[in-house]
């Protein structure tokens, strides 16, 4: 039983995939987390709901919609094949904006409440100190959240890896393009290649594993390096709905 | 100078300031809980917005900090461009750094050049064996110095102090505050401590901001605080006067500093740890309830201290207790007696009489 050249490119881009997702879902969703974390805007519900949603829809429904912003006369679409030649739907780029909508609530919620729990009169001494908001977030922010921004990363890797719905509905099938161990899992079963079927599974099961040992074994060593007035508590890996 | 305008409401709470700070040595913020005291710092640093639809002004030195006279022109200089430091009761070390770390935050955000000098303060703080450690591995006391000793480093124009002793037990408090008498003006630097500890106040402050449910009661020297028989100050139990002022002489055989009081008068303060007579001036403290008053000087009594006064205020407190003000070439001492000792003595506002003193503390360096 070997893996296929197929079944190794589709893991290499499922790799790539979750990789590329996570650095948008950090450089987005840390700043994001950190602004819902201090604001007492009247929109945050609202924008707290938005980024809650992708745990509770079914991924297909962000699928379809995706599918149909993607749509060549969609203005956001045809914009994107203005500027980059290319279009969005059954393309990596595609994938990569559906994943790290899909990641998001994975990435922000936990680091929010990693920022509330940091008391508001250490940033404030920072700012007296001579600290402006962004040397605030990388000089004391980042480092006091560093375990649970890591475990929140390993997180947003591990679900992008797995996503099937939104994959299913925005990106084809295209090997080398679009085609991630999911797609490829169910393309086996289809034609019934169940030996080439279980490889893939055994390997994305493999993968899921490590990525989430890596998280529970830093929520724990955070535990006991801590023991009770730690400000980078353990991360809580919320329940995806679906 | 700092001059505060500050009229904001938070339910139900009207704090109503309007004054001019002086910008040299220790200006306390002083009142009971819920008078206003830590709501008027965190608006003068910038740490609470007050409403924009009230008057609140602050500006430093011609600096303007808060302006929001009037709704369109708002300023609110940003925190970190004010070059304050803050030091609250939870010392707020960052706690991802170590004690060097943390020390050296502050100097690489300084602002301006500065002589404050990274070794002269961990030495005067005594935390220059701390420096490897971590926050977490300190007591509250060593947090509080190096919190302090950050705070003197990020060279600030004023440093606000919000109840820095409050969270700490009596041995720590004791160690934290020898060192901020011994820091008491020593880098030109104006503290902005508020409390609602009348031995800190007595200990630390040149200057007093007095409030009450969040009005502004008085804004005087130390002295003129604690003499005057009409604030609240003088009633406490742990009343009493400071006097700042030269050593004359020391006597080394029975440790004693000789207080000038000018006009040939003094006073003699024992000073364990002298061994010669200091140089600068100091500060004493004199409770009113260890002056008594007698008509005539005795000579064979243990009391040291006797010394002519002319009373000049009388004041009756409650449960037949009386304090008295008294003048000795214009240094004032408070007298708590029995309103029975005042009839049988038959003393009156003017009186020339004898202060007998039975106890003095010397508080620090002035």
């Amino acid at each position: 039983m070997f893996l296929m050249p197929e079944d190794i490119t589709a893991i290499l881009l499922t790799l790539k995939l979750a990789a590329v997702s996570t650095a948008i879902l950090l450089v987005i969703g840390l700043p994001l987390a950190w602004w819902l974390a201090r604001t007492n805007n009247r929109i945050k519900p609202i924008i707290e709901t938005f980024i809650a949603l992708p745990l509770i829809l079914p991924p297909t429904v962000i699928g379809f919609y995706l599918l149909l912003a993607f749509s060549p006369d969609n203005w956001l679409a045809s914009h994107w094949q203005q500027w980059f030649g290319t279009s969005l739907a059954f393309s990596f780029s595609g994938l990569v904006i559906g994943s790290v909508i899909y990641s998001l609530p994975f990435v922000v919620q936990p680091m929010q409440s990693s920022y509330e729990r940091i008391p508001k009169l250490t940033l404030l001494t920072a700012a007296s100190l001579g600290a402006n908001k962004v040397d605030q977030f990388f000089s004391i922010l980042l480092p006091m959240t560093k375990r649970s921004t890591i475990a929140a990363a390993s997180l947003a890797f591990a679900h992008t890896m797995g996503e099937f719905g939104v994959v299913l509905m925005i990106g084809g099938n295209i090997p080398g393009e679009t085609q991630v161990i999911s797609m490829s899992l169910y393309d086996h079963v289809e034609s019934l290649a169940y030996d080439r079927a279980h490889i893939l599974a055994l390997t994305l099961l493999a993968m899921s594993f490590f990525s989430l040992l890596i998280i529970y074994a830093i929520d724990r060593r955070g535990i006991r390096r801590h023991k009770g007035n730690h400000k980078d508590s353990h991360l809580r890996i919320r329940h995806a709905g679906h | 100078m700092l001059a505060i305008n500050i009229n904001e409401t938070l339910n139900n709470f009207t704090l109503q300031v309007n004054t001019l700070i002086p910008t040299d040595g220790v200006t306390a913020i002083f009142g009971p809980s819920a008078s206003g005291k830590s709501t008027l710092l965190n608006i003068i640093a910038g740490f609470s917005l007050p409403h924009k639809s009230l008057t609140n002004t602050v500006s430093f030195n011609d600096q303007a900090w808060l302006n929001s006279s009037n709704a369109k022109s708002f300023t609110h200089l940003p925190i970190h461009q004010r070059r304050i430091a803050y030091v609250t009761q939870a010392a707020c070390l960052f706690s991802h750094l170590s004690v060097r770390n943390n020390l050296q935050y502050a100097i690489d955000r300084r602002l301006a050049d500065s002589e404050i000098d990274f070794d002269d303060i961990c030495i005067r703080l005594k935390i220059d064996s701390l420096l490897d450690k971590f926050p977490e591995q300190l007591s509250g006391g060593e947090q509080q110095r190096v919190a302090i000793a950050r705070a003197l480093l990020s060279a600030p124009q004023l440093i606000l102090f919000d109840e820095p002793l409050s969270a700490l037990d009596e041995s720590h408090r004791e160690e934290v505050l020898h060192h901020l008498e011994q820091l008491h003006q020593s880098f030109g630097i104006p503290f902005l401590y508020v409390t609602h500890n009348l031995e800190e106040l007595m200990r630390l402050a040149d200057h007093v901001l007095l409030l009450n449910n969040g009005q502004l009661v008085a804004n005087r020297s130390i002295a003129d605080t604690l003499s005057d028989l009409s604030l609240p100050l003088s009633q406490q139990q742990q009343s009493g006067v400071v006097l700042e002022g030269s050593v004359d002489e020391f006597d080394a055989q029975y440790q004693l500093l000789k207080f000038n009081l000018g006009n040939d008068h003094a006073l003699w303060v024992s000073d364990a740890n002298a061994n010669e007579k200091p140089q600068h001036n100091i500060r004493i403290r004199v409770y009113a309830k260890d002056v008594s008053i007698t008509l005539q000087a005795a000579t064979n009594t243990s009391i040291l201290n006797i010394i002519p006064v002319v009373i000049s205020e009388i004041s009756e407190v409650k449960n037949g207790q009386a304090i008295l003000k008294l003048n000795c070439d214009n240094h004032l001492l408070l007298s708590r007696i029995t309103a029975k000792s005042i009839q049988q003595l038959g003393l009156v506002v003017g009186q020339s009489v004898f202060a007998q003193i039975k106890g003095i503390a010397l508080l620090g360096a002035a």
